[in-house]
Parts: structure tokens; C-alpha cells; sequence
């Protein structure tokens, strides 16, 4: 997206400027040719004497047909500063001050405004105003015009709303309809009766019905009024502005131009007054006036027919006496100064057309420039309703993007539940492993200790390979040890050093005396002689001990047995309370809301996992 | 007043001089500064005294080049002071570019080929290094409206230009 701030300013003078430099060449050459024509006028009145003069009135005639606009022009501004000055008198400087502050906004000129003001004033001032009351209306009723043309959608100019308020003052209010403004006789005379000014006559009548229209004209355009105080029609102003200064500067050129015009018809007339005299005494001569002025409204198509009306007053001249090489040469001269006023007027008129045409080009490009700031923020607002659709489009995105990040945390959580599961199926195998090892440990123990039993229990092992035996035993009591959890660590280390120093019945009597419930390894035996009868048990039958007693089967040796369940098993070495297997009972002094029973329960068990004096 | 077709000429002359060459030039770098004042303005007025955003550091600068006869072109004085001031007319994160799509980690900007796989493999850089997601602001429509005040004022200051220029023909 382009930035919004960058700005290409061209204020596009060139165009004017050029007009202004074909405007100078134009002007430089009037100048020459006018100072012709002041020469070729004084040759003639010397030369002429007489005759000339009708020729000097004709170009008296062609100078103002040629800038009749201009002058036209020029002597309408006179003739409006000289109105403006009669009717505001003092107050006048009041006035231009005003028209300088706000002409522009209304789309008029400083003087345009006044001789509007102008009018409403001098309409007045019969009613019996002051002056300054005149002006102060006038200045109020301009302020409406302004807002009312603005509030007429240009529809009318505040010239021309001007010019209705006039009526109205005067009682033509039907035109006040066409501003949105209904005002009836009905509704001035009930202002007047309100008043108390219904019985008034005269001026005094017109004064008061004049300002009852007036107050009826605020009251019924208070929202036009509103807008154009608040900055709504602050718009419509700008366009006025721009309206006003191409104005204002046309006028400022006819208004500099006029005095150089008007300057001219004197030297000119100058020639022909001297001339006059002489030209009224040709009667015949002046009856061919018309004709000739026709003919010297010059313009290059008419120049034939010019000089052809020249050729017939030359034969007049003739027959008045006047020679015709006098006549040639005088006329000859006059006739190439006005040919030459003319055409450089002609130019001049050109090159004011042109400097017109290019504040208008200037004015347009002005226009265009509103057209595309105004095109410009209309794509603005296009580019803006596709960012909000493009932002529309971003936002599901980010939907999109959100709920993928919760996704992907979910996704991660899931995975962490994973590792940690996995983590503790890891645990587990590692314990279940441990354990399986513990119990392949405890089978190889208790297979070692078998062995070694039954070693040294045959008269036939020797020493050695009752030392292997011994050695392998002690081996697998130590690898049991290693790996059973249950066993503390300190105890483990006395238990090592029981194993060090040989003393493997202590160590067996110790891991004996541990409460574990594994499956112990029970060998089937051969009963009866050929080995026909395989038993379990000792001598074939599983014994109980629910009455006590000893195990058959010689000590050492593993063998099946029947406990009903809730029998308590209490081997001879433990005794039959916590303690008995020393020989002492151990006092125990504990304060606790527990159960007695459990913590005398919990007592025994920790001797009987822990052994005798470990 | 003139009063001769030499002396008007000789105030057409100055006419044309009052529009043209230095007058023009000083006529356009007063708009130009004109325009600065009033996008500074209009930056103060959305962001603060010191027409800068909190926490983005540099104000929303602009510049004026006086490109020919009669034309300037005025413009934020950075890349960085454009973004500032789409951002202030836009809002943040309302244009083009930016976020890339839902591959992209924001934070570096990297993508990963395999999500529909469930296998990540070599990550790869987007051509669009995406952005950390900082969120949405609204537009304030600083520049547009600085835009239609300069707008307003040029056509003001061309009136005066103009004016002061055929003063002396009055």
C-alpha cells in the first residue's frame, strides 16, 4: 500500500506566464502603433487642416468600437465605485473592509459585493435609514445572501439572492420562494400588528415593513444561516474563493487597462477637436459621416470596402475644392495610424483573450485538481473498503493461525503426556526388569544354596568342590543382595561383610527372615524304588500347619506347604512376639491416636523385614 | 494607475516576474513548509505532542523537493517514516505483506514441510520471513486528512500568490 501523504504540488503558472510574455509583445507593439497614429494624427492636422477632420472622428469611433469591451468594462467599475461612494458615504472603507473579508467566500469581489450592498443601501436610505443603519443592513442582508446562495446548491448567486432581498424590501417577495423563504403581505402586517407599527404611513411604513421582511428572512433561514457559521459550507466557500480571485483578477486587468484606453481617445480627440470646426463646414462631407464610420470600423475583411468609401469621399472632397494629392497624402497617413491602432488593438484583445483563457486553463487545472484530490479520495475510500475486506481476509487468516497454534499445543501436550508415559512405561520395564532379575537372582541363590546343602551334605564331595560350591553360594547371595530393594542400604553392607567373612549361614537366615511372597522352586522327587513315582511335597503329601510344627525334610531344603488364609506363619527363630527370637521383649512407649494394634502389627513387621539385631 | 500602453506593459512585466523565477521558487518552498506544519500537526493531534508513536521510535517525518518550475513534490522523508504514517492513516497490520500463512512460526519466521505428515523434516525459509504477530490497531486517518488540509491551503496560499502578484496593478 502506497503511503498516503505524498503530494505532487504544481501550481501551473507556466501557461499563464507564457500568456503573460504574448501579452507584453502584444501591448509593446499597440504602444508602437499608437505612437504612429499620434504622428500620422498631427501630420494630418497640419497637413489636412480641414478636410482630416471627418477621418479623425471616424478613428475616434474605430478606437472605441475596438476596446469598447474594455472601456465598457472599465467605465461600469467606475460608474459602480462612484455608486458605492454616493450611498455609503463615511461609512465606504467599512464596507471594502468587509468585501475584502468576505466577498470571496460568497463568489464575489470586493466591488462586485459593495455595489450589491450598494443597492440594498440606497434602497433603504428613502425609507428613512441612516446611513450607518443602511450599512449595517445592507452588510447583514449581503452575510444571508451568502449563505442562501450556498444553501441553494449554487443555484443562485449571492449577487442575485442580493438582488432579491431588494425586492422583497420593496415588496416583491414572490422570488424569496425560489431560496426555500415564504413570506406573505399576511405575515409582515401580523410583524407590524405584534409591533405596534400598524398604524404607521408613509417612509415610516415602508421603513417598518422593510424590517419586518428583513426579520421574517433571518427567522425563516436559520438553517442556511447555521451551515454557513458551522463550517458545512465550508466547500461550497472554496469553490467561491477560486470563483471570485479568477474574477477579481480580470477585473484587476480591465481596471489597469481602462485608464490606458481611456487615455488614448484624447490625443486622439485632441487631433479631431481642432479638426471639427473645418469638418462641420463640409455639410456635404458629413453626409457621407455614416457611411465612412462603417467603413472604418476596420477589420482585414473590410478594408476594401473602407478604402472604397474613402474613393467616394475623395470625389466629395473634390468637389468641396480640396485637391486630391492633398487628400491622398493626409488621408493616406491617417488612414495607415488607424489601420495600425486597430490591428494592435486587435492584438491586444487577442492577448487578453489569451491571458483570460489561460487563467481559465489555470482555473481548470485548479478544478482538475479538486476533480482528482477528490477522485484520489474517493479511491481512498475504495482502497480503504478493499483494506477492510483485506483485513477481513487477514483476521480469518489469523483465525486460522490461532487455532493452529492451538492446535499445535495440544499437539505438544499430547506429545509431553506421550514422553511421560512412555517415561513411565520405561520405569515400569526397568522395575519389571529389576525384578525379574531379582527373582532369576533369588532362584540362582536359593539353586546355589541347594547345591551347596547337598554338597556338603555327601560324604563324597571334596574339599574343593565344596569350596566352589561355597563360593557360588555366597556369589548368588551376594548378587541377590545386590539387586533387592527391600533390603536397606546399610544393612546390605553388614550383609556383605557377613559374606566376606564367611558367614553365609547368617546372611540366609537374615534374606530368610525377609517377608516376600515368591514362588520358590520345588523339586519334584523320586519316591519308590525303579524312580516309577514322582511326588511333590515331602514324602508325596503336602503338609499344614494350621496346629504349628516343623517342616519335614531336611533343613534347608524348600518344600510345599498348606496355609489357610488369615493363618499366621511365625518361624521358630522369630518366636511368637516382636523380639522373642533375642530371648527379651522390647518395651515401646509411643504417644499416637493410632490403632494399637496396627502400630504393635507395623512393630512386627519391621522386625520381621529387618531380622534379628539389624 | 497606468496611464500609457508602455507603463502597462511595464506592469505586466512585473505581473509576470511575480509569478515566475525566484518569487515562484520562495512561493513554493513556503508551500512546502506549510505542508510539513500541517502533517506535523495533524501527527500531533493522533499520536501525542510529540507526534511519534510510543514505543516505535522516530517521528512521522516528512520532506519537500523542489522538482521544476512550480512543482514540489512532498513526501515522508523515509521508508521507515512511510510506514509510520500508512500505519497511522491504516492502522497496523491492515495492508499487504507481513503474515504468510499458517506454516510459518512468527516467531522465526521458518516453516515446517511435514504437518500434514506428522513428521518434521528439514525446515526451510520462506522467501517472506514472516513477522512476530503484534495485532491489529485501528487507522486514524492521519495522512488523509493532513492531505485535504494541505489540499485546502495550497489554494488558499495559490489566491494570496496571485493576488500579491496583480496588487500593483490596482
Amino acid at each position: 500500500m502506497a503511503n498516503k501523504i505524498s503530494v505532487l504540488i504544481d501550481v501551473t503558472v507556466d501557461k499563464a506566464v507564457s500568456s503573460l510574455k504574448n501579452f507584453r509583445t502584444s501591448i509593446a507593439e499597440a504602444d508602437g502603433a499608437a505612437n504612429k497614429f499620434k504622428a500620422g494624427g498631427k501630420a494630418a492636422f497640419e497637413g489636412l487642416k480641414a478636410n482630416a477632420g471627418a477621418f479623425a472622428v471616424g478613428a475616434i469611433g474605430s478606437v472605441v468600437a475596438f476596446s469598447g469591451a474594455i472601456i465598457k468594462a472599465g467605465g461600469e467599475m467606475a460608474a459602480m465605485d462612484a455608486k458605492a461612494e454616493t450611498v455609503f458615504g463615511q461609512s465606504l472603507g467599512r464596507v471594502k473592509k468587509w468585501g475584502d473579508e468576505h466577498a470571496g467566500a460568497m463568489g464575489l469581489t470586493t466591488r462586485e459585493a459593495t455595489t450589491a450592498g450598494a443597492a440594498i443601501a440606497d434602497l433603504l436610505k428613502p425609507m428613512g435609514f441612516s446611513e450607518e443603519a443602511a450599512t449595517d443592513n445592507a452588510l447583514a442582508l449581503m452575510d444571508l445572501s451568502g449563505a442562501l446562495s450556498a444553501w441553494s446548491g449554487g443555484q443562485r448567486s449571492a449577487a442575485e439572492v442580493s438582488t432579491i432581498f431588494t425586492k422583497a424590501m420593496l415588496g416583491e417577495r414572490e422570488e424569496l420562494k425560489s431560496l426555500g423563504i415564504s413570506i406573505s403581505e399576511a405575515d409582515v402586517q401580523t410583524r407590524l400588528l405584534q409591533k405596534g407599527q400598524e398604524a404607521l404611513t408613509g417612509a415610516a411604513m415602508q421603513q417598518a415593513k422593510a424590517v419586518a421582511t428583513q426579520e421574517l428572512i433571518y427567522e425563516k433561514s436559520t438553517d442556511a444561516q447555521k451551515a454557513w457559521a458551522d463550517g458545512s459550507m465550508d466547500g461550497v466557500k472554496s469553490q467561491n474563493e477560486a470563483k471570485s480571485a479568477t474574477v477579481r483578477l480580470g477585473e484587476v486587468l480591465n481596471e489597469s487597462l481602462y485608464p490606458v484606453l481611456v487615455n488614448l481617445v484624447p490625443v486622439i480627440a485632441e487631433t479631431a477637436e481642432g479638426l471639427l470646426p473645418l469638418a462641420e463646414n463640409l455639410g456635404k462631407v458629413a453626409g457621407q459621416l455614416p457611411e465612412v464610420f462603417a467603413g472604418l470600423n476596420l477589420t482585414s475583411s473590410s478594408a476594401d470596402k473602407a478604402w472604397r468609401s474613402m474613393e467616394d469621399l475623395k470625389g466629395e472632397f473634390e468637389a468641396a475644392g480640396i485637391s486630391g494629392a492633398e487628400f491622398a497624402e493626409i488621408s493616406g497617413k491617417v488612414q495607415f495610424g488607424v489601420i495600425e491602432m486597430d490591428d494592435a488593438l486587435q492584438i491586444l484583445a487577442v492577448a487578453q483573450r489569451e491571458n483570460s483563457l489561460a487563467f481559465d486553463t489555470a482555473t481548470n487545472r485548479a478544478a482538475g485538481y479538486v476533480d482528482e484530490a477528490r477522485r484520489a479520495t474517493e479511491a481512498t475510500e475504495d482502497l480503504g473498503s478493499t483494506t477492510e475486506g483485506l483485513s477481513g481476509t487477514f483476521e480469518t487468516a489469523a483465525d486460522v493461525a490461532r487455532k493452529y497454534e492451538l492446535a499445535s499445543a495440544e499437539v505438544r501436550d499430547e506429545t509431553k503426556k506421550l514422553e511421560d508415559a512412555i517415561s513411565d512405561a520405561d520405569d515400569a520395564l526397568s522395575k519389571l526388569k529389576g525384578n525379574v532379575d531379582q527373582r532369576e537372582a533369588w532362584r540362582n541363590m536359593n539353586e546355589s544354596l541347594g547345591e551347596l546343602f547337598v554338597a556338603a551334605s555327601s560324604a563324597d564331595t571334596s574339599m574343593e568342590d565344596l569350596a566352589v560350591a561355597t563360593d557360588d553360594a555366597i556369589l548368588a547371595v551376594a548378587d541377590f543382595v545386590e539387586g533387592a530393594k527391600d533390603i536397606p542400604p546399610e544393612v546390605k553392607t553388614s550383609l556383605y561383610a557377613e559374606l566376606d567373612a564367611g558367614n553365609l549361614a547368617a546372611v540366609q537366615l537374615y534374606i530368610d527372615g525377609l517377608a516376600r511372597g515368591v514362588d520358590l522352586p520345588v523339586r519334584p522327587k523320586v519316591v519308590g524304588a525303579g524312580a516309577s513315582l514322582i511326588a511333590i511335597g515331602s514324602g508325596g503329601a503336602i503338609p499344614r500347619f494350621d496346629d504349628g510344627g516343623v517342616m519335614p525334610g531336611p533343613k534347608g531344603e524348600h518344600n510345599l506347604a498348606l496355609v489357610a488364609g488369615g493363618e499366621t506363619i511365625l518361624p521358630t527363630h522369630k518366636g511368637s512376639g516382636a523380639g522373642s527370637s533375642s530371648g527379651g521383649n522390647t518395651t515401646i512407649n509411643i504417644t499416637t491416636n493410632a490403632d494399637p494394634n496396627s502400630v504393635v502389627n507395623a512393630t512386627r513387621r519391621f522386625g520381621r523385614r529387618n531380622g534379628p539385631g539389624l | 494607475m497606468a496611464d500609457s500602453l508602455s507603463s502597462f506593459n511595464k506592469k505586466i512585466a512585473v505581473l509576470e516576474s511575480s509569478l515566475s523565477g525566484p518569487k515562484l521558487k520562495r512561493h513554493m518552498i513556503d508551500i512546502g513548509k506549510m505542508s510539513k506544519r500541517v502533517a506535523f500537526n495533524a501527527a500531533q493531534k493522533d499520536l501525542g505532542p510529540d507526534g511519534e508513536f510510543s514505543g516505535w521510535k522516530g517521528d512521522l517525518g516528512t520532506r519537500f523537493d523542489h522538482l521544476s518550475d512550480g512543482v514540489i513534490s512532498f513526501k515522508p522523508k523515509s521508508k521507515k517514516s512511510a510506514g509510520k504514517w500508512t500505519t497511522a492513516n491504516d492502522g497496523r497490520n491492515r495492508g499487504m505483506g507481513g503474515f504468510a500463512g499458517p506454516g510459518v512460526n512468527r516467531r522465526t519466521g521458518l516453516t515446517s514441510d511435514s504437518v500434514r505428515s506428522g513428521e518434521r523434516k528439514v525446515q526451510r525459509q520462506r522467501k517472506v520471513k514472516a513477522k512476530r504477530w503484534n495485532g491489529y490497531t485501528d487507522g486514524k486517518g492521519t495522512a488523509d486528512r493532513a492531505q485535504q488540509l494541505i489540499d485546502k491551503n495550497v489554494e488558499k496560499m495559490n489566491r494570496d500568490f496571485v493576488r500579491a502578484a496583480t496588487k500593483h496593478l490596482m
